[in-house]
């Protein structure tokens, strides 16, 4: 048999170069999503604006605001006796969290009965939110065994320093820093690479429906497999370049630790570039118009990877129903093993059944394409 | 599956041979039952107004899409069965410019004669002579998108005859394009037919459907009129000297008032 393939893949080579424009695009969006991502949004909470409303004013109470300002997590920026006019600066937004020390707090304290300090937060952001009252109650609670502390031995009662007894030691696997950036980057590469490869491989077909030339191909001895791997070809080998400079710009610009076997990252990620390509070509037996190609593949691609796939939102916290169709998304499973691979150093031997659902996936989403591909030219 | 016996188009020469056949999209019937046979080395003109059937039948002809019923054959082989053996005998050229755009002159020769297989000498040879044909030479680097209609069209035809099809499709190849480039263009097509390639062409032009050997008129999916243009103006308005328009308009009328 001649082959085909090479004619068909040299041209689309030719396409690509002819629209720099589109090369280019394609080569720095993923660069600027992930500075984007890796930048701009971080789930680190530090610097949480704060405003302390102290009506008691004593040194116990100067004592516990001079440890609130002592922590990096908060600025303190504003500071009042009276609170008057105070809620304004919730209102606007000028402050996240509004902090009210009551009268008789050092009073109360110090006659050993409860006190209570009194939190406003703003909900809007629900995780700001929830992060700035975890960092206070800690603080709080560290304040208040002092107090225990104190008294216990200003009364004599014989207790060893190093209370309270249970002393937490955390110690952080795998990201030890917390960094976010470490968790953003391997969800950028798959986001990204799913997003392109179907976006590619749908227009690309669909140009060829709209411009008539799929029509003169068609009429060709070419057969439909011949046309469709020559041309998602130069795609696949354009979605490795992608991948090479977001791992560049993550490792090199961000010091995103790359712990574990590069060979098997490009083995997964070949699987998952079919997966990606498939689905693009899936949805360009469904339409012949580039701009619906388009907005499909987002639709199908974008939202999923981003949202269902464990990119952002943790999947064990979703509701039961919505955690059921995350096993329905290639990424879900690229995901786990790009982490595993950046930041566990992990192999196929923990892998593998990740390894297999992509693999599952994608001969799916082939043999899909090869049927949908024989019955939409008849 | 009923196969048109395909040894005996062979015995009589006969390069396409179509019986009964039908294409219906939805409701609407684009085909309805046409039969005819075109012979080797003959021009055979499809002669109809926009919408009649012209582009449907050519494409069930080339195999890109599939009768709804009927049989026929191409080159001896059968157009539901054999398709892909049709696809390496036949050049077509559809209504619509589909070379790449954004490609050379040059990129897009090349492009049909590896996708049709010829080895590196004779996709040379046939380059130089598509593009001498093509008044092309010295050309091979401008990109496709930049050239004028004619030449836009001569080198369509070139890529479709790129590979010395036997039988060629051309469906309405003078739309679009100066009366010279016409006259060339149909001095071209009878050398082909004289080199023995068989010609199925159509066109809603009258006076270059003149110029076929044979023709077939369809109107609304049907043939309604088929023979020389000579027999045609005979049984239709019954003077030799009458226009091939004259013969179409009371082909038409005679059809309308069948139908009532």
């Amino acid at each position: 048999m001649k082959n085909r393939i090479i004619p068909l893949a040299r041209k689309e080579i030719l396409h690509i170069l002819r629209d720099p424009r589109s090369l280019y695009g394609s080569l720095i969006m993923p660069i600027v999503l992930l500075i984007l991502f890796g930048y701009a949004i971080t789930f680190d909470i530090k610097h949480i604006a704060l405003a302390i409303i102290d009506q008691d004013s004593s040194s116990l109470s100067r004592d516990f605001i001079s440890r609130v300002e002592g922590s990096e997590y908060f600025d303190l920026l504003y500071l009042s006796s009276s609170s008057t006019g105070f809620e304004k600066l919730l209102d606007e937004g000028k402050v996240k969290i509004i902090m009210v020390i009551p009268k008789n707090f050092s009073r109360d304290l110090s006659k050993g009965e409860d006190c209570a300090l009194q939190l406003l937060i703003d909900g809007s952001n629900n995780n700001t939110a929830q992060v700035a009252l975890g960092y206070t109650s800690l603080l709080v609670q560290a304040f208040s065994s002092n107090i225990i502390l104190e008294k216990l031995n200003s009364k004599g009662t014989a207790l060893q320093a190093g209370v309270p007894p249970i002393d937490i030691r955390p110690s952080v696997w795998y990201n030890p820093d917390l960094r976010s950036v470490n968790f953003i980057v391997p969800g950028i590469i798959a986001v990204v690479m799913m997003v392109l490869a179907s976006i590619s491989s749908s227009l690309t077909i669909a140009r060829e429906w709209e411009t008539g030339t799929m029509e003169q191909l068609i009429s060709t001895p070419a057969r439909p497999f011949e046309i469709t791997i020559g041309k998602l070809l130069p795609y696949f080998f354009l979605g490795f370049i992608q991948i090479l400079l977001v791992i560049l710009v993550g490792t090199l610009l961000f010091k995103v630790p790359l712990r574990g076997n590069i060979l098997f990252l490009f083995c997964g990620s070949a699987v998952f570039l079919v997966c990606g390509s498939g689905i693009g070509l899936l949805i360009s037996t469904i339409t012949r118009s580039q701009q619906l190609a388009y907005m499909l593949s987002i639709l199908f691609t974008l939202l999923p990877s981003f949202i269902l796939s464990g990119f952002i939102f943790p999947i064990s916290s979703m509701p039961r129903i919505i955690q059921f169709f995350t096993y329905l998304i290639p990424a879900r499973y690229f995901l786990i093993i790009l982490r595993g691979i950046f930041l566990k150093g992990n192999g196929i031997v923990t892998l593998w059944p990740e390894t297999l659902a992509l693999l599952f996936f994608a001969s799916v989403i082939v043999l899909a394409c090869a049927r949908r591909l024989r019955l939409s030219l008849e | 599956m009923h196969f048109w016996p395909l040894s005996r188009s062979r015995e009589r020469m006969d390069s396409i041979e179509v019986q009964s056949l039908s294409k219906t999209f939805g409701r609407f019937t684009a085909v309805d039952h046409i039969s005819f046979r075109v012979k080797k080395g003959e021009i055979f003109g499809f002669l109809g107004p926009n919408g009649a059937g012209k582009s449907t039948t050519i494409r069930m002809l080339c195999g890109i899409i599939r009768p709804t019923s009927g049989e026929g054959s191409v080159g001896g082989f059968s157009i539901t069965a054999q398709a892909d053996e049709i696809k390496k005998i036949i050049g077509y050229m559809s209504q619509r410019f589909t070379l790449y755009q954004d490609l050379t002159v040059e990129e897009n020769v090349d492009f049909h004669g590896g996708i049709h297989g010829l080895s590196p000498s004779s996709a040379k040879e046939r380059k130089e002579w598509v593009l001498r044909m093509a008044g092309l030479e010295g050309r091979e680097h401008s990109l496709t998108r930049e050239l004028s209609g004619g030449w836009k069209q001569r080198l369509s035809l070139g890529c479709a005859i790129l590979h010395r099809p036997q039988i060629l499709f051309l469906d309405e190849p003078t739309a679009s394009v100066d009366p010279v480039s016409r006259r060339d263009f149909w001095d071209l097509i009878y050398q082909l037919s004289e080199e023995g390639t068989t010609v199925f062409v159509t066109s809603h032009y009258m006076d270059e459907v003149e110029r076929c050997h044979r023709l077939a008129i369809i109107y609304s999916g049907k043939i309604i009129a088929d023979g020389s243009p000579k027999e045609l103006k005979r049984e239709f308005t019954g003077k030799e000297e009458s226009t091939l328009e004259d013969v179409f308009l009371s082909a038409i009328k005679k059809e309308k008032s069948d139908e009532k």
